[in-house]
């Protein structure tokens, strides 16, 4: 079987076991797909590594964030008590390097793959550690500390970024989600 | 009963620019009873008040310890203002009956400090603080500034989550040693057990960052043998105090 990574081209030599123990035929589009834990179901036709998502799970959990910011009043208005702020997340990578920036602040709250100018926060760090950090199952300062977590810039805006995001999944989870 | 006493963050937190003159006046204006804020050493031996580690001289980033007075006067904040020395901010703000609470990073800055206010005779408006992220013990860090003054006080801070955790980490003996007035504890991990725990222990139980309307609301109405929380640091102090006002009569 010969799979490519649709999301960063990379040729997958041998399925992750999560994919290869559930794989099965779609009956309506007569596609071979599986299920990826932070992906979901994908078609093998549109695979991807398990890198890449991860990836989408940052971006994805980042999204619920932004989504929380149009849609609740309580998170919408905690975010206007903060002059705007750039964030710039760096996930080294033997692959390619993935890139996201949030921009929070003036009541907003904004995401996207990809590098934006002059970020007052700069945050270099594993996959694994960004990803459990916005699942809330990480503390980020004590990555921070065991040097997991590398900040850059204000490490003032870094904390309140970091207070923001364990809001919104304080709010998530008493309003059972967006 | 006592009301939480309300700490500006650097003078009035995001609101203007921090660490400046005219922060900590705006600052006194909206009612704040204290400011919170990091100090350095110049070159001289000068206390300023400032949390960068370095400023550009010549287009380079030099230790603030390697600069004097003078060239650190010339190094201007976003509002035009320069660093002030912990002279003129004692001088400007004599007449307030506000209190300062310094993180110092060595023995040094606190026995300057000490100097510094008893000539202005306000050393009972000066509280000095371990900063959260300094890793020396207690012992290490506080000795040499308690064995030189017995009258200061001293305040611990804390930062990470496995500090209100495991008891070794509050360093109980030596805070009952070393004459350490409380704790000051980052919000995210307070919660009534410890405020209750440090109370009982017969500390000051300060909190440190606090953000949110929610937040604010949750420690300002907790109350331990009918005392609330004895301090709160925020960089959003005018919040906070609408909202000590509104709780606590």
């Amino acid at each position: 079987m010969n799979l490519t990574c649709t999301d960063c081209g990379k040729e997958i030599e041998t399925l992750p076991l999560q994919c290869a123990h559930s794989i099965n035929t779609n009956s309506e589009t007569n596609q071979w797909e599986c299920y990826m834990e932070n992906c979901g179901t994908i078609s093998i036709n549109e695979f991807v590594c398990e890198s890449c998502c991860t990836n989408r799970n940052i971006m994805k959990l980042n999204k619920t964030i932004e989504r929380l910011s149009l849609e609740n009043e309580e998170f919408k208005e905690e975010l206007t008590f903060f002059k705007k702020n750039v964030v710039q997340t760096n996930i080294p990578n033997s692959n390619s390097d993935f890139k996201f920036w949030t921009e929070f602040g003036n009541g907003v709250y904004l995401c996207d793959k990809g590098v934006k100018d002059n970020p007052s926060v700069i945050f270099t760090c594993p996959q694994k550690t960004m990803n459990l950090i916005l699942e809330g199952k990480l503390e980020p300062f004590d990555e921070f500390f065991n040097g997991n977590l590398k900040i850059g810039g204000d490490l003032q805006y870094a904390l309140v970024f970091f207070d923001i995001i364990k809001l919104a999944a304080e709010i998530t989870k008493e309003t059972g989600g967006v | 009963m006592n009301r939480t006493f309300i700490w500006g963050h650097r003078g009035t937190g995001f609101i203007g620019t921090q660490n400046t003159l005219s922060s900590f006046q705006n600052a006194i204006d909206m009612g704040v009873d204290g400011v919170k804020t990091e100090v350095k050493l110049s070159k001289e031996g000068e206390i300023i008040l400032c949390y960068y580690n370095t400023l550009k001289k010549n287009g380079e980033d030099v230790p603030i310890q390697d600069l004097t007075i003078d060239e650190i006067k010339k190094f201007k904040l976003e509002n035009n203002e320069s660093i002030p020395t912990l002279r003129e901010v004692l001088e400007a703000f004599e007449g307030y009956n506000i209190k300062y609470n310094f993180d110092i990073t060595n023995p040094e800055e606190g026995i300057k400090i000490i100097e510094t206010a008893k000539q202005y005779g306000l050393l009972n408006r000066i509280e000095i603080a371990k900063p959260s992220t300094h890793p020396d013990s207690l012992s290490k860090f506080f000795s040499e500034i308690r064995n030189f003054n017995k009258n200061v006080t001293l305040i611990n801070s804390i930062f990470l989550k496995h500090a209100v955790i495991e008891e070794k980490h509050l360093e109980i003996e030596d805070m009952r040693k070393l004459n350490i007035e409380g704790f000051n504890v980052n919000y995210n991990y307070a919660n009534f057990e410890l405020f209750k725990r440090v109370k009982e222990l017969g500390f000051k139980f300060y909190l440190w960052g606090v953000l949110f309307k929610r937040s604010m609301q949750k420690f300002l109405t907790m109350k331990y043998n009918g005392e609330y929380i004895d301090g709160i640091m925020s960089n959003q102090p005018d919040r906070l105090l609408k909202f000590r006002n509104e709780i606590q009569y």
